[in-house]
């Protein structure tokens, strides 16, 4: 039961006056407003200037986006798209909705848009959004909404690869007024209209009333406006829900559940994550080069008790790439590094460290990942305690991810985000030549990964994963350890399905 | 005195230019790249390469450098990777956000601050000059950053009193005439508005006050100390003058420097020193600009925000000197000469 103090009924009161008073300012009493924190950075007006998964999904409700994955189906969804088939290994067809109108009543979208989108994403000089278009040879109209996606080499992912990120902007207004385009006459499709963009601050988004979604739901229950209220501590993401500053609090960090817990209020939901999070190696530094090294080390960690006792039971233990809340898991691996301590000292004996070492320098990001500098503490003195001598490093995250991604980094803890289909993810770090983030080369993993790039067959490709799974973890280019729990504090009025990306649908969503 | 001032704004280029040099020396030295920041994690080393060409970042130093000092000389301070905006327009717009915050917050201090001072100083040695001595050493001591999330979770999110984050709620529509909020509600004569934007100040201002208090109190303490044992407060008793009188005419304009040059002082610090407030409430100032500007290496953005700090640093002092002139008979005597 909760109990109101007097003094809490003085401040609710003092802050109704205070509302109270603006409220002859305030047009938009009558209307449903829905505030969802954003814990990412919100810099840019450019629907193409920056890259994360909320701000792609920002301008997926505005813009629109061919589609987007529905995580708990396993299905792509269509938004501006209603169909797609692959009909050859390195074409896919699209065609686009019908019926669609512009935000300011302009036409709607076309396979001219499609290319104009592509073009822009490749070539505006602002615009950092060219990774995942990489693989896209050429877009080819077919007729006004069919249009044909041809990828340099085949490409069965194409559509998890695109969906919820290609956002699809007007070729039309671009033309008319360039880069203004973005800030005044921000005219998409999606089903909300981009209202206000207020770097740093927030983006207000309102309702399109025409939209339907692709299968006819009229999104009627769902809120009339939604801000995008930037808030990056996760303290004040608590507070702001708990005193109905916001509906939604996104990202909440397993220390702070508790202050959500008990109350009527408020309701907490966790989905499972796609961010796997890893001990990644440098197979090419010295000593880590020695896989009975590396194998050592992933003995040395008790996974599970730190995911019980740091992060609070949010996290699920992941063994190989590819694990239970991801796309083509098959189930567990048949050969996994568990926590066996006695086996890691064997290993260490075998390496010639019978008598205590190697010296590794293992860093990590701090404030990056939820407690990634407690995760790392742990994991260096469950190290030490099988016989390693560890130096913990904590550099600030740029100066990190320099380094990592420069390959000089010996062994560090990071996690790789939105890995629902690992094809591109695992290409990159693990494939040869990929990056230098990793180093490892092995010709077996670049054929079977080339392969599940070109076999349609879903269970056939599934299969083709397990033993890339398999692979990763006998020769532990990296160690696994979990994905972590997405967990978002809601009012209990709202009703919004989080998906395990952490973004979620709102035509769907209801406010009551 | 136009020529004092004269020669210390002529002072402000050299200082300009060794400031902006370190700088863009050390945010080169400093190890990260603004470019790997700017791609996303999946992006391979061509796009990184890219985006480095794309901002001049593989040039070298002494050329960007150069080229930097050129456009600043017409008040272009580039584009800011990040934002993809213009630093200039980036700074003047976030601009009134800070110094709305560091007056509330300097006025809030010195409300309370001169009072605690005075009092400490004309009750010497008492208990209640004890209290006020443990309270200024308890607002130096606390770092913002923790009072202020104090703050939130007792009267924002226990009490329900005051807002957490921003600067107004979404529906509010205020004519932008200066930027600053309470000014601009006044100018469009909007006084319904005034406790809504008050209820957003203050608490990021009261955090910001709070270590200022126990500084201004403590030097209005000791400066009316030194000034009552000067022989001409000594003449003022020994003439019969009421101690109103004495604290009013004699004590109070004769200490009045120190406690000037302290809050002016302070009020280049809390320009410059409200990053973390601004952080913990979500303040659209210069402060989250300069935070969020570090953490991805965009070094226009940082370069044209420290200019604008150390300019209005500069600024702040200037004008202390002339409310110098203004106080202190003194050396508006000495300048006469």
């Amino acid at each position: 039961m909760i109990c109101v103090r007097p003094i809490q009924l003085f401040g609710s009161a003092l802050l109704s006056l205070a509302t109270l008073l603006a409220s002859s300012a305030l047009s938009t009493a009558q209307e449903r407003i829905m505030t969802i924190t954003a814990t990412e950075p919100m810099t840019t007006d450019h629907p193409y200037g920056e890259s994360s998964a909320p701000v792609y999904s920002m301008w997926c409700h505005t813009y629109g986006c061919l589609g987007r994955f529905d995580h708990g189906t396993g299905k792509p969804v269509g938004i501006l798209a209603e169909k797609w088939e692959m009909i050859d290994p390195v074409t896919w067809r699209f065609t686009l909705r019908k019926g669609l109108k512009r935000h300011d009543g302009g036409p709607g979208p076309t396979s001219a848009d499609v290319v104009h989108t592509l073009q822009r994403i490749r070539t505006d000089k602002e615009s950092v959004h060219s990774s995942f278009v990489a693989m896209v040879d050429a877009i080819v109209p077919v007729d006004e909404l069919t249009f044909d996606i041809k990828t340099k080499q085949p490409a069965v992912n194409l559509v998890s690869a695109l969906f919820d990120r290609f956002i699809v902007t007007s070729a039309e207004l671009f033309a008319k007024h360039g880069r203004e385009a973005d800030k005044k006459f921000a005219f998409g499709w999606g089903p909300y209209r981009l209202e206000e963009y207020a770097s740093d601050r927030r983006a207000v988004l309102r309702k399109n009333r025409e939209w339907r979604e692709v299968d006819g739901y009229d999104p009627k229950e769902a809120p009339d406006v939604v801000i995008l209220q930037q808030m990056r501590e996760p303290e004040q993401r608590v507070t702001a829900l708990l005193n109905g500053e916001v509906q939604v609090a996104r990202l909440i960090p397993p220390q702070l559940i508790r202050r959500l817990e008990g109350r009527k209020d408020v309701k907490v939901e966790k989905t499972g994550g796609i961010e796997v999070m890893f001990l990644a190696f440098n197979n090419q530094m010295a000593p880590l080069t020695d896989v009975r090294l590396r194998k050592a080390v992933a003995h040395s960690i008790n996974r599970q008790l730190i995911v019980d006792r740091l992060l609070g039971g949010n996290a699920l233990v992941q063994d190989g790439m590819v694990g239970p809340n991801q796309f083509c898991y098959t189930g567990k691996p048949d050969r996994v590094l568990e926590y066996n301590p006695a086996r890691a000292k064997e290993l260490l004996a075998e390496a010639g460290y019978k008598d205590g070492g190697p010296e590794i320098d293992f860093y990590t990001a701090v404030g990056r990942y939820i407690s990634d500098r407690q995760v790392a503490e742990v994991v260096a003195q469950m190290l030490r305690q099988t016989g390693f001598k560890v130096r913990l490093h904590t550099p600030e995250y740029a100066n990190f991810w320099s380094e990592v991604r420069r390959g000089r980094s010996p062994f560090y803890y990071m996690g790789r985000g939105s890995v629902f289909d690992a094809s591109d993810a695992a290409g990159q770090l693990y494939g040869t030549g990929g990056s230098p983030r990793v180093q490892y080369s092995n010709p077996k993993f670049d054929t079977l990964l080339k392969q599940q790039y070109a076999e349609a067959d879903q269970q056939k490709r599934c299969q083709l994963w397990r033993e890339l799974n398999q692979l990763l973890i006998d020769d532990a280019p990296t160690h696994f350890m979990w994905t972590h729990s997405v967990i978002t504090g809601l009012r209990a009025n709202v009703e919004l399905a989080v998906e395990r990306s952490g973004e979620f649908w709102l035509p769907r969503s209801k406010l009551k | 005195m136009v020529r004092a001032i004269a020669l210390r704004l002529l002072g402000v280029i050299p200082v300009l230019f060794l400031v902006t040099l370190v700088l863009f020396v050390l945010l080169r030295l400093a190890p990260g790249d603004a470019a790997d920041l700017l791609v996303p994690d999946d992006a391979g080393e061509d796009e990184v390469a890219r985006i480095r060409e794309r901002w001049g970042l593989d040039r070298p130093i002494l050329e960007q450098y150069w080229r930097f000092l050129l456009a600043s000389l017409q008040l272009d301070f580039g584009r800011s990777y990040r934002y993809g905006a213009d630093v200039f327009g980036l700074i003047v717009e976030r601009l009134p956000a800070t110094i709305e915050l560091a007056f509330i917050a300097l006025a809030l201090a010195a409300i309370v601050a001169v009072p605690l001072g005075i009092i400490a100083a004309l009750r010497k040695g008492s208990a209640l000059d004890g209290a006020i001595s443990v309270f200024a050493i308890a607002g130096v001591s606390t770092p913002t950053f923790w009072l202020g999330i104090l703050l939130v979770l007792f009267l924002s999110a226990e009490l329900n009193l005051l807002p957490s984050a921003g600067r107004l709620p979404y529906g509010v529509t205020l004519p932008h005439v200066t930027g600053v909020y309470l000014l601009d509600a006044i100018l469009a004569w909007r006084l319904d508005l005034l406790g809504l934007i008050s209820s957003y100040i203050i608490l990021p201002a009261l955090t910001l006050a709070f270590g200022m208090i126990g500084i201004i109190a403590r030097i209005t303490r000791g400066a009316i100390i030194d000034v009552a044992q000067e022989e001409f407060i000594t003449t003022a008793v020994s003439k019969g003058l009421k101690r109103g009188e004495i604290i009013r005419h004699h004590l109070m304009p004769n200490a009045a420097v120190p406690i000037v040059t302290i809050i002016g002082l302070e009020l280049g610090v809390l320009i410059s020193g409200s990053i973390i407030v601004e952080v913990v409430f979500s303040w659209p100032g210069l402060g989250t600009l300069l935070y969020q500007a570090i953490s991805v290496r965009d070094i226009p953005l940082v370069t044209g925000i420290v200019v604008a700090y150390t300019t209005m640093f500069i600024f702040i002092n200037v004008l202390i000197d002339i409310i110098y002139f203004m106080v202190d008979p003194r050396i508006r005597a000495s300048q006469a000469v």
